[in-house]
């Protein structure tokens, strides 16, 4: 068991005012692999957006056991918009700015920029417009944006979807491989119930207002995704 | 030709509808790359015209004009903000409209009692370049150049907000402050543009060169370029062409971007 980086205690979540996840408690701790799924509309990218600070609780408490925290953040593809004329070495520098401050440009740091694009399958690429490239390329090019601010926890909203299923092992690798290897606490959403239970060793279930989470093997009892889907999934 | 436009540039008053011209293109060729990669363009209109609306109503009650449309401008961002914060009801774009045709509205009720007339409803709309002081210069410069500062010294924090804030703010930026300096800065260039030059030109200069310049170029880098490319000769042939040929200046700068703006669409698609 790895130490609690960040810690939801009692934490209501929604937008004006109006709750979508009331009274959230969940412990993420270092090189915890977390996959977080439930049905369409749930609340999945609500919860991954507080974690990632982006969206700040209505009530209750999230308690960030580490300073400086280095959150790496990987959005929906489908939220960006191709019409910027930007390539893929220019949105992998975005990762950068934080670490580059104000007033600096990002040129010292470029050998970084190019070095994340290679770590993640993408050498050859720098000068290529984003909106030119094929979905998975775009995931890795978001991807590799994320990793080059080195952090400690990377947070993906629904990184496989519209992947054809080679491309969805080869992420599915590389993200195991981070986890293991760098040992990389990662939080993924995803509706692909089967692709995620494959990797990831704890669950966060969300459905009808309610959050539970846990180890993988007590979160998708039979019963509880009767409970949270509605219907009996898996096989075994 | 050289001669004539030696002759043309020798007035005073063609040398500061240049350089009035000149300024308000340039910073607007910068802002609205973002204006229209963000998807506000119709933005610049609706502010533009309450900008318009500030200058008639400054007219009517005796006013400072720049100070009461920028005021206006800059209540109005508020409101959209306000009115289109967390998930909407109705898109942004139709209060923007609605904003604009309210705007219009007011502005011809107190143009039309003002003592200029229906002559004050045209130069609202389509301004008057030629009647443009050493003083507007002078005032463009000191409020338009540290805009024109901002956008080059904090250009990767305003890009980066523009095309992901989601992200950004994840990973450490401000992205409050950058969405803010950018409506901030689009809603003074706006106001100051729309006083001197009429809301057909400053929303012109605010989304064709951009548009033209998005529509042909490969980076961002590049875009930034080629609108003040586009913008700068347009400005300098369309008042010498309004000059030789008497036509009202505006309508030939914006003719040529239409100019432009063809040999751009030729250019993407080969």
């Amino acid at each position: 068991m790895g130490k609690p980086t960040l810690e939801f205690r009692d934490v209501y979540l929604g937008y004006r005012g109006e709750v979508i996840l009331p009274s959230v408690n969940l412990v993420i701790e270092e090189g915890d692999f977390i996959g977080i799924v439930g049905p369409n509309g749930a609340g999945k990218t609500t919860l991954l957006r507080a974690i990632a600070g982006i969206l700040k609780p209505l009530k209750g408490e999230i308690i960030i056991h580490k300073p400086n925290l280095a959150i790496g953040y990987v959005p929906q593809r489908s939220l960006l918009d191709e019409t910027y004329p930007l390539t893929a070495l220019e949105i992998v520098c975005m990762g950068l700015y934080r670490k580059v401050g104000l007033l600096r440009s990002v040129r010292k740091y470029i050998g970084k920029a190019r070095e994340a694009l290679r770590v993640v399958g993408l050498e050859g690429i720098e000068g290529k417009l984003y909106r030119e490239l094929s979905g998975g390329q775009k995931q890795k090019v978001l991807l590799a944006r994320a990793l080059v601010s080195e952090p400690e926890i990377l947070l993906l909203d629904e990184p496989i979807t519209d992947l054809d299923v080679a491309s969805q092992k080869s992420m599915m690798d590389f993200l195991s491989q981070l986890n293991k290897e760098r040992g990389m606490t990662i939080l993924l959403v995803s509706h692909l119930l089967d692709v995620v239970a494959e990797r990831a060793e704890k669950i966060v279930m969300l459905g009808d207002g309610r959050v539970v989470s846990g180890k993988k093997e007590e979160i998708l009892s039979p019963q509880m995704l009767k409970e949270f889907f509605g219907i009996p999934l898996g096989g075994d | 030709m050289w001669h004539s436009f030696a002759e043309a540039f020798s007035f005073p008053f063609m040398r500061n509808a240049l350089w009035g011209s000149l300024l308000i293109g340039i910073i607007s060729s910068i802002i609205g790359v973002y204006v229209v990669l963000r998807r506000i363009a119709f933005l610049g209109i609706g502010l533009a015209q309450v900008s318009s609306l500030g200058v008639a109503i400054a007219t009517y009650f005796g006013l400072n004009k720049n100070f009461l449309s920028l005021l206006l401008v800059l209540l109005c961002l508020l409101l959209l903000v306000i009115a289109t914060r967390g998930k909407e009801k109705v898109p942004k774009e139709a209060l923007i409209g609605v904003i604009y045709s309210f705007a219009l509205a007011l502005s011809l009720l107190f143009l039309s009692k003002s003592a200029k007339g229906e002559a004050g409803v045209m130069e609202s709309l389509f301004g008057n370049l030629l009647a443009i002081h050493k003083a507007d210069i002078r005032n463009l410069a000191i409020v338009f150049l540290p805009i024109a500062l901002v956008y080059i010294l904090f250009n990767k924090e305003i890009t980066a907000t523009s095309f992901d804030a989601e992200t950004s703010r994840a990973m450490g930026l401000n992205t409050r402050l950058w969405d803010f300096v950018f409506y901030f800065t689009v809603g003074i260039v706006i106001a100051y543009s729309t006083r001197l030059s009429g809301v057909f030109f400053s929303f012109s200069m605010l989304v064709i060169p951009p548009f033209i310049a998005l529509l042909s170029s490969r980076s961002l880098g590049s875009s930034f370029i080629i609108s003040l490319l586009v913008t700068i000769p347009s400005v300098i042939l369309g008042l010498y062409f309004s000059y030789i040929w008497d036509f009202p200046p505006s309508g030939m700068i914006v003719a040529l971007l239409f100019v432009f703006l063809l040999l751009a669409t030729l250019i993407a698609r080969r």
